[in-house]
């Protein structure tokens, strides 16, 4: 508390804006670019949840047209009331940091009080807005263990206090770890002799990397919920850009006039072109998720720092990682990258519906080369050995039941109606089972396990390959599992829970899922380290 | 629950391993009334459905009296298979508590053993609906930070069963400690 005390009465003697001193048992205000925070949220929030009325809005067009100081005055009042709304939230937010507590007051109608404990704390990110860089105010989200629902932010503060609160928390729970390890036996360190956060760069992603990142990785996404709600004017806009320079498109794709392969040509021209633009989205997606990316590592933890338009700090505990996973598309393994992962309890974080939050158990570093991939896993997990590892392949009765299940049935009845039509039907049949098949032996081929002394790992994967690997201690829950297609021939399927979700390896040798089980649970009976 | 205070004599190296574990079998009233539902709630449809087809009041358009028809079979299909599922399958719905872990078996077709070792337990729940309460019946659920889609779960136990299991993992010493 103390550290955070200073910090905030630095932050006074630099002259700033925010009464916190000593005295912050007082319920403080934010400071009023927090109104502007405040209402932009909630033009998004309208703007996510009334994107059905587009439509109206495009059916009226030519009537706002006709009456554009209408629409001048509509959107105007509407930015007024939000403004308003965004002032009385403002009104109503208090917040106080108080005897390694968070508390939050805040709602004009519904109103909520937040009572939240440093230890409690699993994560605060810092978040920075394009219109806080201006003066320097972040707004501090903070990640409880729990399951809440509701979120806990601080919505403005200014960087340096930000920063200095995100340290106190750390240290504070740093703190109590060690005293609770080492109190009993009153060798007490002093608040003083508290870690220094000094923070080692571990990684940095440069343009390069997030180019070759947008390019293998589909980050469209980012791109096109930013455009969702222009979409229609989009279209309209395309169409009118067509007539007025001569393109007629329906004689482009007419496919009476046109040779088959004239008429290929043109659909492959499109398709060439449309993929074009979406690698160019997708590029651009990239960096703005993650320019001037960083890994920083202090202490135990982990701390990823990126963004364009709004920064985001991310910091993840160590010990809290469950999983690591190396992803690589087929892209990737021509482009010699790999996307790393690691993931940490998915239950706590809030806001899972809002678009690119489902990143927000797992902190991604982007597009690195396999070497540095080695290295960050090292890192995270000193103790873990994938790139040694042989991986065990599992029945090929995988193929066989997923060709009689699916493949066969399938391709027979695209046969069959082909058949129906054409004599040569039964041909083309047959090439679909193939290709099936090719599929499905592909993906057997991916699959593949192994364990170690501390660790499981897995590979599975299709045209790219996913590599998982996990400390057989976080365990949370395991299954064993045999239908009747696999009992016959002693096979099973392993599954895995752990906090960052489920694991499963279908069709092992019975067993050898038996003997893991057995040993995992062997394990926790006599490793009784928390998984968090 | 003889096994709990049995289980705590053996030696970590003797545990059974989880295959050769004595799986303890679910109340019988479970099945019974398992197949009690089955018949009771798909009959009940299947008997409107006949009634609406056969009642002598009033003519039936072609269309409802096809879909009246074919629906009573369907219902009475339904009530049959799951009765004859659940005598079955019911008696393949077996649990087993160690010192350090519980196990849940089912499947007649799909066999799982799930198994939850008692030291990531992070809460635990007994639920009973009315119909479950009416039987004196009750489900176990243990959650783990593995999320509400893999909660363990061990339904048809006798009521104060279920609370004495639900005892017995509180006053385990790692979910003390951790949970």
């Amino acid at each position: 508390m103390d550290e955070l005390n200073k910090a905030l009465n630095d932050g006074n003697e630099l002259g700033q804006d925010l009464e916190l001193n000593s005295a912050s048992d007082e319920w403080q205000r934010l400071s009023p670019i927090s109104i502007l925070y405040f209402t932009v949220r909630s033009l998004f929030l309208i703007a996510n949840n009334f994107i059905y009325l587009v439509p109206i809005v495009a059916v009226n067009f030519s009537t706002f047209k006709d009456q554009p100081l209408l629409v001048v005055f509509i959107v105007l009042a509407l930015l007024m009331v939000l403004a308003l709304i965004g002032f009385l939230q403002f009104l109503f937010y208090r917040f106080r940091v108080q005897g390694q507590r968070v508390e939050i007051k805040q709602g004009v109608i519904k109103k909520s009080h937040i009572d939240l404990p440093f230890e409690r704390i699993q994560n605060v990110k810092l978040e920075q807005p394009l219109y806080y860089r201006f003066n320097n105010f972040a707004c501090v989200e903070l990640d409880t263990a729990g399951s809440a629902k509701q979120e806990a932010k601080i919505i403005a503060l200014k960087m340096d206090l930000a920063q200095a609160f995100r340290k106190t928390v750390i240290e504070t729970n740093y703190e109590n770890k060690l005293n609770e390890e080492q109190g009993n036996e009153g060798q007490v360190e002093s608040a003083s002799s508290a870690p220094a956060v000094n923070e080692v760069e571990l990684n940095r992603r440069s343009m390069k990397d997030l180019v070759i990142h947008g390019v293998s990785n589909n980050r469209v996404w980012i791109f096109l919920g930013a455009l969702a709600p222009f979409y229609a004017s989009i279209s309209d806009a395309l169409s009118q850009l067509f007539v007025s320079i001569g393109f007629d498109v329906e004689a482009y794709f007419s496919i009476q006039t046109l040779a088959w392969w004239e008429f290929a040509l043109h659909v492959l021209s499109l398709a060439m072109l449309l993929m074009l633009i979406i690698v160019l989205f997708s590029v651009v997606g990239s960096i703005l998720m993650f320019y001037g990316y960083t890994l920083c590592k202090s202490d135990d933890r982990y701390i990823r720092r990126s963004g364009l338009l709004t920064k985001q700090e991310v910091s993840m505990k160590q010990s809290r990682i469950q999983l690591m996973v190396q992803q690589q598309d087929w892209l990737d393994i021509l482009l010699k990258r790999v996307n790393l992962y690691f993931e940490q309890n998915k239950t706590g974080s809030v806001n899972q519906n809002q678009p690119g939050q489902h990143l927000a158990n797992k902190l991604l570093v982007p597009s690195v080369t396999p070497q540095e991939s080695a290295e960050l896993m090292h890192d995270v997990m000193p103790e873990q050995a994938l790139p040694s590892q042989n991986f065990a392949a599992i029945s090929k009765r995988f193929i066989l039941k997923n060709a009689a299940l699916f493949a066969l049935p399938l391709a027979g009845l695209i046969g069959a109606t082909l058949q129906h039509k054409n004599d040569w039907g039964w041909l083309a049949g047959l090439g679909i089972f193939a290709f099936f098949i090719a599929i499905i032996t592909l993906r057997w081929w991916r699959w593949g396990y192994s364990f170690d002394s501390d660790f499981a790992y897995i590979r599975k994967g299709f045209l790219g390959v996913n590599y998982y690997c996990f400390p057989i201690n976080k365990v949370q829950q395991i299954h064993f599992k045999q239908n009747s297609f696999m009992r016959p021939y002693k096979l099973a399927t392993l599954r895995v829970v752990l906090a960052s979700g489920a694991l499963s390896v279908p069709y092992m040798d019975e067993y050898i899922v038996r003997k893991q089980i057995n040993r995992v649970l062997d394990v926790l009976v006599s490793d009784k380290r928390s998984w968090m | 629950m003889t096994d709990i205070s049995s289980n705590q004599q053996i030696h970590l190296q003797s545990l059974p391993q989880v295959e050769e574990m004595d799986l303890q079998s679910l109340s019988p009233r479970y099945r019974v009334l398992n197949i009690q539902i089955s018949l009771i709630l798909w009959g009940a449809l299947a008997l409107i459905s006949a009634i609406v087809h056969w009642q002598p009041l009033f003519e039936l358009s072609s269309t409802v009296a096809d879909v009246s028809f074919f629906a009573t079979f369907c219902l009475i299909f339904i009530s049959i298979s799951g009765a004859t599922y659940h005598f079955f399958a019911d008696p393949k719905k077996q649990y087993a508590i160690r010192e350090h872990d519980v196990h849940f078996h089912s499947g007649l077709f799909f066999r799982r053993l799930v198994s939850q070792p008692i030291m990531r337990i992070q809460h635990i729940e007994i639920a009973r609906g009315p119909i479950e309460r009416s039987a004196g019946l009750a489900t176990l659920q243990v959650y783990s930070a593995g999320g509400a889609n893999h909660a363990f779960q061990i339904p048809g136990l006798v009521h104060e069963q279920a609370i004495q299991l639900r005892q017995y993992i509180l006053d385990h010493k790692d979910v003390k400690e951790n949970g």
